[in-house]
């Protein structure tokens, strides 16, 4: 692998200006680039390598396609300088530590509002999601309300809350397992 | 590639330029995409001069409607004749002539150095526009030589796995060989030569830790190879396309030799999948001549555009397209 350090914007290909439609696709492309099995990649890189790479370029997008951590990261890299009074950032940091991001996100805190509300605060729209998965949108406003009742059988429940996470840029395991946690403690 | 191998660097500016297509595997339409790139060319109204440099496998003639060229490349190599004027063949295409290619065993056209660079000096002395050069399949040095002597390196790919396989291979067979070619120090050059063998003991996979080797013996020369790494670009051309992803696939090639090579590959389009390529190519007829409207001409017109403008394709056009 080339041993040249980059940033998340070169990983990703990406001019500093990229907006988050740009930031997504370029995500996509690396997500089908760097697949297990993937044409384009499985005769340079070994198993590790490729996995190495693809956790780099997940923790990229996750960066990236939110504004907050987007600021707080082209701050660490002198893109932009950091602000007067809170040379350090120290208070967004703090804000960080509060907020449901994927670091921080648990099985047992995962519901239909919270999504939504990282949804929001990444500036994505519900059509946007449905459109980029072919979701219905009906089932993604169903999740959000956490209209349980509603939702379609497991096996299906799970992949749309697995694409629904990724296209936000968080763990998708934990959004999977603990919305669905949450789901089967509201029936009982 | 602008000046891919910095070997041309030192001629006259005016010189035409010269792009050569290769690609590795056999099949993946080189010549199909040389002689069709010409023809595009020279409905711009560029003169262009396609000279099948597959020595030893030649058929450029045939997908150019010319059946039985009287004298090849062949005749100049070998001095039978001593002017390149004179083994070029004119064809029924406007502003499009051919110099077939030799006709010979593959051990008796085997040019050396010196010998593919007064080629292509003659070449450039010809009132032509454009030199467009159609390589042969593999990865030998008379290949990858026409290549990297050329103004621009033209990859041809298919989607599937043994082309792609290839195609890496021939760059990396490049790479190396174009490293050689600026390196004099013996030290340096040894080490270039057990990189190229992929199970080499000094655990060399890939050029950058070529250059990191060579930094540690000189880092000067470690220097020059950086530099001669950077200005390499080869382009890309992905044939007989049949879906979006593979269309995706120039992208995640271009993104796989960024990160694995640390080589800027250009993306300059696509041919799509199309009947007329076999239909034209059983009538021993150009296909921009028999389907001048079909799908892959038109595919084929995009990439000698972008050749032209110096662009690539856009994966954010692409995207919004679909």
């Amino acid at each position: 692998m080339s041993s040249a350090p980059q940033t998340f914007y070169e990983l990703l290909e990406l001019d500093p200006g990229a907006s988050k439609e740009e930031v997504r696709r370029a995500f996509e492309l690396a997500k089908r680039t760097f697949a297990e099995g993937s044409l384009a990649s499985y005769s340079l890189f070994g198993e590790e390598e490729r996995k190495e790479l693809w956790a780099l370029i997940e923790e990229a997008y996750r960066v990236l396609i939110d504004d907050r951590l987007r600021r707080e990261y082209d701050r660490q890299i002198g893109l932009i300088p950091s602000e007067p009074g809170n040379p350090s950032g120290a208070e967004e940091t703090l804000e960080a530590a509060t907020e449901t991001e994927a670091g921080v996100l648990s099985p047992e805190v995962v519901t239909g509002k919270l999504l939504r509300e990282v949804r929001e605060r990444r500036g994505i729209l519900l059509q946007e999601i449905a459109r980029a998965t072919k979701i219905n949108p009906v089932y993604l406003q169903y999740i959000e309300e956490d209209n349980y009742g509603a939702l379609p059988q497991d096996v299906y429940l799970r992949s749309y809350l697995g694409q629904y996470a990724r296209y936000l840029g968080i763990d998708s395991k934990t959004v999977v397992e603990g919305y669905l946690k949450q789901a089967r403690g509201a029936s009982r | 590639m602008n000046d891919s191998s910095g070997l041309l660097r030192d001629l006259a500016s005016q010189q035409r330029e010269v792009w050569a297509v290769g690609g590795g595997k056999g099949g993946t339409g080189k010549t199909f995409l040389a002689a069709n790139l010409g023809i595009s060319l020279a409905k711009m109204g560029r003169r262009i001069i396609l000279v099948d440099a597959d020595l030893g496998c030649a058929n450029l003639h045939t997908s150019l409607g010319v059946l039985h060229p009287t004298a090849t490349l062949s005749d100049f190599l070998k001095g039978r004749v001593k002017k390149i004027q004179d083994v070029v063949t004119p064809t029924e295409i406007p502003n499009v002539s051919l110099i077939s290619g030799a006709q010979d065993f593959l051990e008796i056209a085997n040019p050396r150095y010196a010998e593919k660079m007064r080629l292509i000096r003659q070449l450039q002395d010809l009132e032509f526009d454009l030199i467009i050069l159609d390589l042969g399949a593999g990865t030998s040095f008379n290949i990858l030589d026409f290549f990297l002597i050329a103004n621009e390196g033209i990859l041809s790919v298919i989607p599937e796995p043994t082309s792609i396989e290839n195609v890496y291979r021939f760059i990396k067979s490049a790479f190396y060989r174009r490293f050689k070619k600026v390196v004099k120090e013996p030290a340096v050059r040894e080490l270039i030569s057990q990189a190229m063998d992929q199970k080499n003991e000094r655990g060399i996979r890939t050029p950058h830790d070529l250059i990191g080797q060579v930094v540690a013996i000189d880092p000067s020369v470690g220097a020059r190879l950086q530099q001669s790494m950077e200005s390499f670009a080869p382009k890309l051309v992905v044939n007989q396309v049949r879906s979006n992803d593979d269309i995706t696939l120039g992208f995640s090639m271009r993104s796989s030799c960024s990160k694995y090579f640390g080589i800027k590959l250009e993306y300059l389009g696509y041919v799509e999948f199309d009947d007329c390529v076999w239909q034209a190519t059983k009538k021993k007829r150009p296909l921009l001549l028999e389907y001048p409207y079909s799908a892959s001409a038109r595919c084929l017109h995009r990439v000698a555009n972008n050749l032209v403008k110096r662009e690539q394709v856009s994966l954010f056009d692409l995207v919004m397209k679909r």
